[in-house]
């Protein structure tokens, strides 16, 4: 048992350490040389942890050779054009100018159905509008509408807009984040002056207080 | 230009490449060394001399025994106890004293031996 509790710890340290280096993109959007070094890794730390006639070693040797592999081909991907289309591909063209390109849709086994689907995922019904349709090298559909169906911006109606600021978290969970804000330039006698003006006599009564540049507060009282 | 982390990279890669082969050379030696003392014990019982034979055959048990260390951290831990088995096996043939049954268990012993040292040589059968 605890050999098996040893084990469960050094294993557990490395995969942390390993995915860590391997940068936030593994966690999300995976290229296919990631993605395969996630799917064996997590095989890889699952054996010796169960089996303790394996040792660690068979373990921890594969996930540092793999970690050590993976790091040279994410250099030569960053450093060689040919390497990186050769390794994850190239982006294909499933929609040119408002027309599916079948031959693409074939040849990336992407079906209508899915083309639908990925079109729907992003409010699109009308395939006509589509300018551009990319299916990216990690699977990602994007999609260019063409200039007349994009959304209005205020520049281009040549309104001036304020911008509040994203909105600091200044109580989180009853917690006060006196980084936060000491940032937004507020001080614990101005916070206890908001938090009375709603009714409240301290912090730990409040679930939620959000604050922007422009000075806006987002309260949310902690529900009894 | 390469940064410091695929330099590293390769550096890991490249010891643990070079900490493989030293592991195969010294498990070869090491299986050389206990198949020596095992094959000298067996001629000493095809003799009649029991008691040499016995003292061989303890000297590689005693000897595989002190790689406890090694043989944990690089040897699957079935592998280790089936190759105890075979020197347990050997060593009670010839305090029994019969030198066929002697002659069986050290042929045991051997293959285990030997197997144990070919599964760490790089050769397409032991990679594929």
């Amino acid at each position: 048992m605890a050999i098996v509790f040893l084990r469960t710890i050094i294993i557990y340290v490395v995969l942390v350490i390993s995915l860590r280096l391997m940068g936030k993109r593994q966690l999300g959007e995976l290229e296919l040389s990631e993605f395969v070094v996630t799917v064996v890794v997590a095989d890889l730390a699952s054996n010796p942890l169960q089996d303790i006639g394996i040792p660690l070693l068979n373990g921890l040797l594969p996930l540092i050779t793999l970690l050590c592999c993976e790091m040279l081909i994410s250099c030569l991907i960053l450093k060689n054009l040919r390497f990186r289309s050769l390794l994850c591909g190239k982006p294909s063209i499933l929609i040119s100018y408002g027309e599916v390109d079948q031959r693409e849709m074939r040849k990336n086994r992407f079906t209508l159905d899915e083309l639908a689907e990925e079109l729907r995922n992003q409010s699109i019904t009308d395939i006509s509008k589509i300018q551009f349709a990319i299916l990216e090298t990690d699977g990602k559909l994007n999609t260019i509408l063409y200039p007349a169906e994009q959304p209005v911006t205020p520049a281009q109606l040549h309104l001036a807009v304020d911008d509040p600021g994203y909105p600091t978290i200044l109580i989180n969970d009853g917690r006060v984040l006196s980084d936060n804000l000491r940032r937004m330039g507020r001080d614990e006698r101005w916070l206890k002056k908001e938090l009375q003006s709603r009714g409240v006599a301290a912090a730990s009564e409040v679930y939620l207080l959000t604050l922007n540049r422009s000075g806006q507060i987002y309260f949310a009282a902690k529900q009894r | 230009m390469m940064m410091k982390q695929e330099i590293a990279a390769i550096v890991i890669l490249l010891l643990l490449l070079v900490g493989s082969l030293v592991n195969i050379r010294y498990l070869d030696s090491v299986t050389e060394e206990m198949l020596s003392l095992a094959d000298e014990a067996m001629d000493f019982a095809r003799a009649g001399d029991f008691s040499a034979a016995v003292q061989k055959a303890e000297n590689a048990a005693n000897y595989w025994a002190e790689l406890d260390g090694y043989t944990h951290i690089f040897i699957r831990h079935p592998e280790i106890d089936a190759t105890t088995d075979a020197f347990c096996e050997l060593l009670g043939e010839l305090y029994a004293g019969d030198v066929d049954e002697a002659l069986g268990a050290h042929l045991k012993l051997r293959e285990r031996l030997l197997s144990m040292a070919r599964m760490e040589h790089i050769t397409f059968g032991s990679v594929f």
